[in-house]
């Protein structure tokens, strides 16, 4: 391991070369013009050993121009020392580009990863008995077991190596090179390296650390480069899995929005794949033009309620790693909605959240009833009455009333509306509600509805492409004005500003209080399309639990893990498989695309990932310089299966490269060569004093 | 005598050499009657001094008109004037064979000198003798005083091939040494040796009562350093070789040629020996015209 090498050692058979002066010297001196002269007496006598000074100069300036030859032959021939830095152990990190982009494929066919580990197994084959290594990955990947922090065990880092798989995520550089430089810290090394294997994506690499790491006393860093060919296919990434905003119904279609982008060059025609978790799949051709977006929507049906899960795919493009996405969510049982009155006091509002009455279409089952009977125990999540019902006095009207309140506090929703048969008016609210209606107003032109709170979730299913809340031009003829507290919420008003629709919380429930019967008497509202989503919309809105799913994209730390539990448990549903247990603090993050439920405790959550779109962008650090790595001292060197492997990279690292050396003393040879070739002109001699 | 027949003395350059004379400025000692001072007393037409008569004298050289004034008898001298015997003294060492920027090589300048200054004396009756050294004295011709006594040295100059080593010291004392009489010694040499042997040479002729000329042709590439960059200069009497970076040096050799030529300048005129510095871009007659028409 030791001793002289030349790393092109082309240049030292032109060694000879450092000749050359000495033959000019003398090719010259031949053809040297002598000059006949009377006397050189007047030489002698301004300086008797003039003739032994110029041929001393002469003789120092041709070895200096035979040295300067030499010396740059030498340089370029770059010799180094390999005996430098061989004294005791050496603690090195293998920092190991997992992320997305190192899914691509590398020279002979492998991906960029394999040739990755490759060469940090060969690099790792390299290191002594007390030398000790450890791993590191660019995304932390809890199905890819490492060692512990540096290790002498080499066979327990190959397993580890073997074990790295190619993931859908994209990685945080920073992270890992400040855990790598926390792993080398520990140590007592007398030397310590951190070897990057990664493509170097510009995305990752590309930005130069918030907070740079300090350096350990010690440390080099070798960059191995993993070429990345390139590629003159299309790239497809699905960047977006959209799932509709209200919840879904069992047994009711709903569609799901899939966003393609494809970044190449040249129009891709792909095929969407999808699967759920009854194992039901499909499949639509989609073209996307080059550079553009396209959305995709799919309907679909789920069959039964309860956590389900979609599994998305594009095939046919050139980059896997971009091209997965997984959604989750709680299909809900059928949605009852009491009516607490005569059918005719609702206008067209059963039907328009039960077409055909059975929930079949809608997934909502309206039934009606009489106040009595709610206050004295019907179940329902949803209650729709008039107005009057609740404007009533007495002591029936309170117990009634008092049912009513229990209901919302126990998290009901309560709509209350005007009966369409007619408006009796007057009457007093109960102390609980805020809301009040005034004296019924109207128009005969009819006054413009308009959305007053176009964020709320209410409106979902009436947004368009740009996400507008659009009524489409309804005009009310009829209404009650609603009188407003503090603590409630408009929703719909008129052009003039009064408030027809408004929401209030009461306990855990919600009372939904309009100022519009619907009925076509009223407004125009029950004869539009928009009718039966925004109906539909105010109950769905409300119905079912709050379901704990959160969507992500692979890499991305996970933020609220349920910390109050020791442990956690991580299972996937669908996708990637991952089967996690461990301390709650440990677990990073998903690499993978997939469905996973986290238990922690008594708590269970569900977790949707889908793959980084960035991994498929194809901008790689081409030079030398890696902004990532910040001050860090690292030199970067590409490898490839049939060039310099890292370990030949590494053992040139730890060498002592004479080249430098070499041209400074060529150039020391110039400048005193130039300084012997010009002197200064001869000073007369002084006058003799006689 | 024809003149066209020598390389040295062309008849454009005889013909501009009318109106030219040398002189010495002390007696010398000639065998005939001159134009030059002689040491001694004689009939000429120029006055020196009175003396008392005294028996013996012959009667016919007594003033008579001081007799008449005073009634003593006086005897009128007069200086005895003679002619000019020149020794040339002509160095043909390989130093002498050096051209870059002049008209001729020093030699070549040189043998024109003294071609021309030999046709000179010749002229006005004076006689010329010329040797030629190198390390010692190569060759020698005894002085004539006629056009066809000078054949042989003109003849002589064209046959000259400098080479060797000069030896300007050896070469005045050797000279010194030989010439028995008062004459004028004249040295055309690069004088590319220490200036302190040259003085002693010149100091031996002077203490002979030798008038002493001294001429010094130099190329201008021997003043500063004509070229420039890396060169090897290879001596011209020794083969000895120097690489010098022109540049380097440029400055410093211009200084030392200087002192050189201020040491030899002062070595002359302590000599009171007569001293030219001559370019050898300057044409011979200009030269001759500048230096030679004032003596």
């Amino acid at each position: 391991m030791t001793g002289l090498a030349a790393l092109n050692p082309f240049f030292l058979s032109l060694l000879p070369l450092a000749a050359l002066p000495v033959a000019f010297h003398f090719f010259f001196r031949l053809k040297k013009q002598t000059r006949p002269f009377p006397t050189l007496m007047f030489f002698h006598r301004l300086d008797p050993r003039l003739n032994a000074r110029r041929r001393l100069r002469e003789w120092l300036i041709l070895l200096l121009r035979t040295l300067l030859i030499l010396f740059l032959l030498l340089a370029l021939a770059r010799p180094v020392w390999f005996g430098h830095g061989q004294q005791g152990d050496v603690a090195v990190v293998l920092l190991i580009d997992n992320s997305g982009s190192m899914s691509g494929a590398s020279e002979g066919g492998r991906t960029k990863l394999k040739q990755a580990v490759d060469g940090a197994r060969d690099l790792l084959s390299q290191l002594r008995g007390p030398d000790r290594a450890g791993i590191v990955l660019l995304v932390p990947d809890p199905a890819a077991p490492l060692p512990d922090g540096l290790t002498q065990d080499k066979a327990a880092l190959k397993l580890a190596l073997d074990g790295i798989a190619e993931t859908e995520a994209g990685g945080s550089a920073a992270a890992a090179l400040d855990k790598a430089i926390r792993m080398l810290d520990n140590g007592a090394a007398s030397r310590r390296e951190i070897q990057i294997f990664s493509d170097l994506q510009q995305e990752k690499w590309g930005q130069p650390p918030v907070s740079p790491p300090a350096p350990p006393r010690g440390l080099t860093l070798a960059v191995h480069r993993v070429a990345s060919p390139i590629s003159g296919l299309p790239n497809v990434s699905l960047t977006r899995l959209e799932m509709p905003a209200r919840p879904v119904v069992a047994g009711r279609r709903f569609a799901v929005r899939a966003r393609l982008a494809n970044t190449g060059m040249e129009r891709a025609a792909v095929r969407l794949n999808w699967l759920d978790d009854a194992g039901n799949r499909g499949g639509a051709d989609v073209a996307v033009a080059a550079q553009e977006q396209t959305n995709v929507a799919v309907n679909l049906t789920a069959p039964n309620p309860g956590l389900r899960w979609l599994l998305f795919s594009v095939d046919g493009d050139d980059f896997p790693a971009d091209n997965r996405a997984a959604a989750a969510f709680v299909g809900l049982e059928q949605q009852s909605v009491l009516f607490l009155g005569s059918p005719s006091d609702f206008g067209y509002l059963p039907l328009a959240l039960s077409p055909g009455g059975d929930a079949r279409l809608s997934g909502l089952a309206v039934s009606f009833s009489t106040f009595d009977a709610f206050a004295s125990g019907s179940r329902a999540n949803f209650v729709v009455l008039p107005w009057n019902a609740v404007l009533q006095g007495g002591a029936e009207a309170a117990a009634r009333l008092k049912a009513l309140h229990e209901f919302l506090l126990k998290g009901g929703t309560a709509l209350l509306a005007p009966s369409a048969a007619g408006w009796a008016g007057g009457g007093t609210k109960p102390d609980w509600l805020g809301i009040a209606p005034e004296n019924m107003d109207g128009s005969s032109n009819g006054l413009a509805l308009t959305v007053l709170d176009k964020a709320s979730a209410f409106f979902d299913d009436l947004r368009d492409e740009k996400g507008d809340v659009a009524l489409r031009n309804v005009k009310v003829f009829r209404f009650l004005p609603l009188r407003l507290p503090a603590q409630a919420a408009p929703l719909l008003g008129l052009e003039d500003g009064r408030i027809v629709l408004a929401s209030e919380k009461v306990g855990q429930g919600l009372v939904l209080a309009g100022g519009l019967a619907f009925d076509p008497a009223w407004s125009t509202l029950p004869l539009k399309p928009a009718f039966v989503a925004l109906a539909q919309g105010l109950v769905l809105n409300r119905a079912g639990p709050a379901a704990n799913i959160t969507s992500l994209v692979a890499g991305e730390p996970l933020t609220g893990l349920p910390g109050g539990a020791a442990s956690l448990e991580v299972q996937s549903l669908g996708g990637s498989p991952l089967d996690w247990k461990g301390a709650s603090g440990q677990f990073s993050t998903f690499p993978r695309v997939g469905v996973y439920a986290l238990r922690a405790g008594q708590e269970t959550r569900w977790v949707a990932v889908r793959s980084s779109e960035k991994e498929g962008r194809r901008k790689f650090i081409s030079g030398d310089t890696v902004a990532a790595l910040g001050n860090l001292p690292y030199a970067v060197e590409g490898f490839s299966a049939t060039g310099a492997t890292p370990s030949d990279f590494r053992r040139e690292e730890r060498s002592l490269d004479l080249s430098l050396p070499l041209l400074l003393l060529a150039f020391a040879c110039v400048a005193l060569e130039g300084w012997l070739a010009n002197p200064p002109p001869m000073k007369p001699r002084p006058a003799a004093v006689s | 005598m024809n003149a066209a027949a020598y390389k040295f003395l062309p008849p454009e350059l005889a013909e501009r050499l009318r109106g030219l004379g040398l002189s010495v400025r002390r007696p010398v000692e000639g065998a005939m009657q001159g134009l030059h001072r002689s040491p001694r007393h004689g009939s000429s037409v120029e006055f020196a001094d009175y003396r008392e008569y005294t028996p013996g004298d012959p009667p016919n050289l007594i003033d008579w008109a001081i007799y008449a004034r005073s009634d003593r008898y006086v005897i009128r001298r007069y200086q005895e004037e003679t002619n000019l015997r020149a020794h040339f003294l002509l160095d043909v060492s390989e130093s002498m064979s050096f051209r870059e920027a002049g008209r001729h090589s020093k030699m070549d300048y040189a043998c024109y000198l003294a071609a021309a200054l030999m046709l000179v004396l010749l002229g006005q009756s004076d006689s010329a003798a010329l040797s030629l050294f190198n390390d010692e004295i190569r060759r020698s011709f005894p002085p004539v005083g006629s056009l066809d006594g000078l054949r042989p040295m003109l003849l002589a100059l064209e046959e000259i091939k400098p080479s060797g080593r000069s030896q300007i010291e050896k070469a005045l004392h050797e000279t010194a040494e030989k010439i028995q009489r008062r004459s004028l010694v004249i040295l055309i040499s690069d004088l590319m040796q220490e200036p302190s042997g040259i003085i002693r040479g010149i100091q031996h002729l002077r203490h002979n009562l030798h008038e002493v000329l001294i001429l010094q042709p130099l190329d201008a590439a021997e003043l500063s350093l004509s070229f420039s960059g890396l060169a090897e200069l290879r001596e011209l009497e020794t083969g000895a070789r120097l690489p010098v970076e022109a540049g380097e040096i440029r400055e410093a050799y211009a200084n030392e040629v200087r002192k050189y030529l201020d040491e030899i300048r002062r070595g002359c005129l302590g000599s009171m020996a007569d001293y030219h510095l001559i370019d050898t871009r300057t044409p011979v007659e200009e030269t001759l015209h500048a230096k030679f028409g004032q003596l």
